[in-house]
């Protein structure tokens, strides 16, 4: 069973697979693991982000066509 | 260990949290510190040939916004949730050694593209000391220029993005003023109604087809930015600095340049800002928005050979160096090619155009990939894993039917628009070509991504393994 974050288990996963020296290797893991953990921790878009970005992607695509007009 | 960790910003191991440094001003000035340099000056030119000025605004917004944020969301999103760069990210879509395959064809381009950026300083040195002194530079006394630029952004790498971050927050507040300075003497010793009305200079005889190769040019150029906005977004705090920083700083801010690049091609007959600055500002103040465009070039520069070291870090020969001797081993081609700058510059279009032929499709398999096939998440365990025990292995380490999808796309793209040439199919005025070429892009992937995902292959079962790991915690 998968579990996030628990840096035993990413070990067991990586030691000695990444090509990576073992110390490197070491911070290599650390690193999985805390990302693993931290990929949900950042703020969410919010809805006025969403709808922005939206009309940003809308609004070229409506440029785009109006050219040929 | 300690070392280690401080090195995380120069190698391809995740970026933490507590480690990014980009905020939303941050994001934004970075995103235009690369954006902005000459060749948006350059484009600007190409599109004065083409459209008329109100055409050039439509056809640069929509091109750039579609192709910007094509490239946001398949890689800045990435990038950002798992701090790692582009061509790391590249592992999860393409497998470990088909990874180092691609990028090693990105590797060429880059080269190129830093001693095109370099040279483009030296170009406008060499305007600017023609103005200050009358000399005007030897070939010699550019490609040593050249040489000096490159120097100097291998420096600004080395010292890593604490450095970029702070050149850019000194270029683009100046670089703005002086744009905006330019844009107003432009249109206060011209007639604005002349601009606005300009019309094409030396347009294809169908207007349609103008229209497709302006929107064509605009949209690669909005997908060029795919190699570095990577290595941006891993530095960003939160996900809306990320995105509304490629927004603003790589779809707005260099439409705006272009503009009026286009503008000045229109009403002064070039669109070289080494050559209309400063007859346009007079000696002092043209001469200092020269010296803001050569640290444009030199940020624009520095993030193109930040992003291909990045890259390095993930081959075995490089993954164990310390950076500066990865940015030194890729100074060295830098060097060797720059004595080749002037055929390398006269050739700067080839590499922006080619760049929406092989981008496009690229970001479609990786949103596909991501999204759709793997429901937005990644196993880093087995990103990393380069044995064959790694659920991203595919068949000997490489996707090669995504990739065989990738170069019979970018084919397509060829046949239809020629980007060396412009030449183009009877067909490209129905179906334009990036159009075509990211939809046989979706469609094989989507059928191939299936079966991948049938014989469980590719490690597409982690999306469903992360869902239910999740909701065991919680």
């Amino acid at each position: 069973m998968l579990e996030l974050g628990n840096e035993a288990q990413v070990r067991s996963a990586l030691e000695g697979k990444s090509g990576f020296d073992k110390e490197i290797e070491d911070e290599l893991i650390h690193r999985v693991a805390v990302t693993e953990l931290e990929q949900e921790q950042y703020e969410p878009l919010s809805a006025a982000h969403k709808v922005g970005l939206t009309i940003s992607g809308i609004l070229g695509i409506v440029l785009a066509v109006a050219a040929f007009f | 260990m300690d070392n280690y960790a401080k090195e995380a910003k120069f190698s391809s191991m995740p970026l933490l949290k507590s480690e990014r440094m980009y905020g939303m001003g941050d994001s934004i000035f970075a995103n235009t510190g690369y954006g902005i340099a000459t060749w948006c000056f350059l484009t600007g030119g190409l599109m004065a040939s083409i459209t008329s000025f109100k055409m050039a605004i439509v056809t640069c917004l929509a091109g750039n916004l579609i192709g910007t944020l094509l490239v946001a969301l398949a890689v800045s999103i990435i990038s950002h949730k798992y701090g790692i760069d582009t061509y790391t990210s590249i592992g999860v879509f393409f497998g470990k050694i088909g990874m180092k395959i691609v990028f090693a064809i990105f590797l060429f381009l880059n080269v190129g593209w830093v001693i095109i950026l370099g040279s483009m300083c030296a170009r406008s040195s060499n305007s600017l000391s023609t103005a200050l002194t009358g000399h005007t530079m030897s070939p010699m006394a550019i490609t040593l220029c050249t040489l000096i630029a490159a120097a100097i952004m291998w420096f600004i790498v080395y010292k890593g993005p604490a450095a970029l971050k702070i050149m850019n927050r000194i270029m683009v507040p100046g670089l703005i003023i002086c744009i905006i300075i330019m844009a107003v003497a432009l249109i206060s010793k011209n007639s604005w109604s002349d601009i606005w009305n300009a019309q094409p200079l030396a347009p294809y005889p169908e207007h349609k087809v103008n229209i497709l190769l302006a929107l064509e040019l605009n949209i690669g150029a909005g997908i060029s930015w795919w190699p570095g906005v990577g290595a941006l977004g891993r530095l960003n705090k939160t996900k809306k600095s990320t995105l509304w920083g490629n927004m603003i700083g790589l779809a707005i801010m260099p439409v705006a340049v272009a503009l009026l690049s286009a503008a000045s091609a229109y009403a002064v007959g070039s669109s070289d800002p080494t050559e209309w600055m400063i007859p346009l500002g007079g000696i002092g103040f043209g001469a200092l928005a020269l010296f803001f465009v050569i640290l444009a070039n030199l940020t624009s520069g520095s993030y193109a050979f930040y992003n291909t070291c990045l890259g390095l870090k993930n081959y075995n020969v490089f993954a164990n160096r310390k950076w500066v001797f990865v940015t030194l081993c890729f100074l060295v081609p830098v060097v060797i090619f720059s004595f080749f700058q002037d055929f390398m510059y006269n050739h700067y279009q080839l590499l922006m155009n080619y760049s929406a032929a092989i981008f496009g499709p690229m970001s479609i398999i990786q949103m596909l990939d991501y999204y759709y096939f793997r429901k937005g998440h990644i196993d880093l365990r087995s990103l990393y894993d380069v044995t064959s025990s790694s659920g991203m292995r595919y068949y000997g380490g490489g996707n090669w039917g995504g990739i065989l999808i990738l170069i019979i796309s970018t084919v397509l793209y060829i046949v239809i628009l020629n980007p060396a040439t412009w030449a183009y199919a009877p067909i490209f005025p129905v179906t334009s070509a990036i159009l075509p070429s990211c939809a046989f892009a979706l469609v094989a992937y989507f059928l191939y991504g299936k079966f991948l995902q049938k014989k469980h292959i590719g490690g597409f079962d982690y999306g469903t393994e992360y869902e239910e790991a999740k909701a065991a915690v919680q």
